[in-house]
């Protein structure tokens, strides 16, 4: 599979848990969080942490 | 014989000038009008044409036909009708109160209102405003900047019954809806009258009574979205739906296996929020 194409799983397993992840901080979250950035922020760390995961589990190995 | 050729000469001359004058002294049959400056006889001369033209067989003045309406709604009776000057005449009979608008090509409106002893005129041209009350005048010239004499004009049409009366006639036909040119030209005076007498917000008013039937059958063509407005309001909502799923469901023998159900909707619901959301913005959120 290599790489990329484990890069590219992990970014759309991102988007879609980082939709699980605004969909939680929206009604959960105090309403001072109901904000662009926040949610922006929040977003894209969950996409980034999954992208990361992705990229050291397709890491290549020496077998 | 010498005297005789002179004669028939000077008499032939004679009736060229008499011809020539009487050529000048007419109009030409298809109504053009001369570019040549003339005197005031041939300037008075379509004043009299037209005054003869609504004159009877007997002499006397005849008016010309109006068209006549009726507002039962408003108890107003309506006489449209050319005026003698070349503008249109509108005149409005409610009760004791006769009101006669006349609008000339110009654009410039006169404006009488009479009931019981009391007259009124309000006349609007392109130099300013003149408010008449019986032997008061007030004259508003569009060059001034003072206020001064607009306070004096609305203290003069304050306590005029005439003006109390044509303004509850306007409302009554806005309120009737009327929609005929008559009509129309009464409510449109009014907003004229209601800034003189202090209404500052008649026109505002009367214009957005104008533009209502318009408006009526139209819709936005376009609309600008708040996507993330839109996606916090459905995700709150499906938060809720599930919530209200998963206690509705307790109790229930597979009390486990429909609350994930439940978890699964909310799961699908909030996913196709989220992309419609990241689909709305294009990812520049």
């Amino acid at each position: 599979m290599g790489r990329t194409g484990g890069m590219l799983i992990g970014l759309i397993v991102g988007v879609v848990l980082a939709g699980v992840a605004v969909a939680l901080l929206i009604p959960l979250a105090p309403a001072a969080w109901h904000t662009r950035p926040i949610t922006s922020v929040v977003a894209l760390g969950v996409m980034a942490v999954c992208a990361g995961v992705a990229y050291l589990l397709s890491a290549p190995t020496r077998e | 014989m010498r005297n005789v050729r002179q004669g028939g000469m000077m008499l032939g001359m004679g009736l060229l000038m008499l011809a020539g004058t009487a050529y000048a002294g007419t109009t030409p049959s298809f109504g053009a009008v001369s570019c040549a400056a003339g005197t005031a006889e041939t300037q008075a001369a379509p004043r009299a044409v037209a005054v003869r033209a609504v004159q009877g067989r007997g002499g006397a003045q005849v008016r010309p036909a109006a068209q006549v309406t009726r507002n039962d709604k408003a108890d107003a009776t309506f006489e449209l009708r050319p005026a003698a000057d070349g503008g249109a005449e509108v005149t409005a009979v409610s009760g004791d109160l006769r009101v006669t608008k006349t609008v000339q090509a110009t654009g410039e409106v006169v404006l009488k209102l009479a009931s019981g002893q009391e007259t009124v005129n309000i006349a609007i041209t392109n130099n300013g405003t003149t408010v008449q009350r019986g032997r008061q005048r007030v004259d508003l010239p569009r060059s001034s900047r003072s206020n001064s004499r607009i306070g004096e004009a609305r203290r003069l049409l304050a306590d005029s019954p005439s003006v109390l009366r044509y303004r509850a006639l306007a409302d009554a036909l806005i309120n009737a809806d009327d929609r005929t040119p008559s009509g129309i030209a009464m409510i449109i005076t009014d907003a004229e009258v209601g800034l003189l007498t202090g209404d500052v917000g008649a026109p505002r008013r009367i214009a957005e009574h104008l533009g209502r039937r318009g408006r009526a059958g139209t819709r936005p063509a376009g609309m600008a979205l708040d996507c993330f407005a839109l996606m916090e309001t459905r995700m709150t909502e499906a938060w809720t739906d599930y919530v209200s799923c998963y206690i509705s469901v307790s109790g229930n023998i597979l009390e486990n296996r429909m609350q994930e159900l439940c978890a699964v909707r909310w799961l699908v619901q909030i996913e196709s929020y989220w992309f419609g959301f990241l689909s709305c913005t294009g990812f520049n959120w």
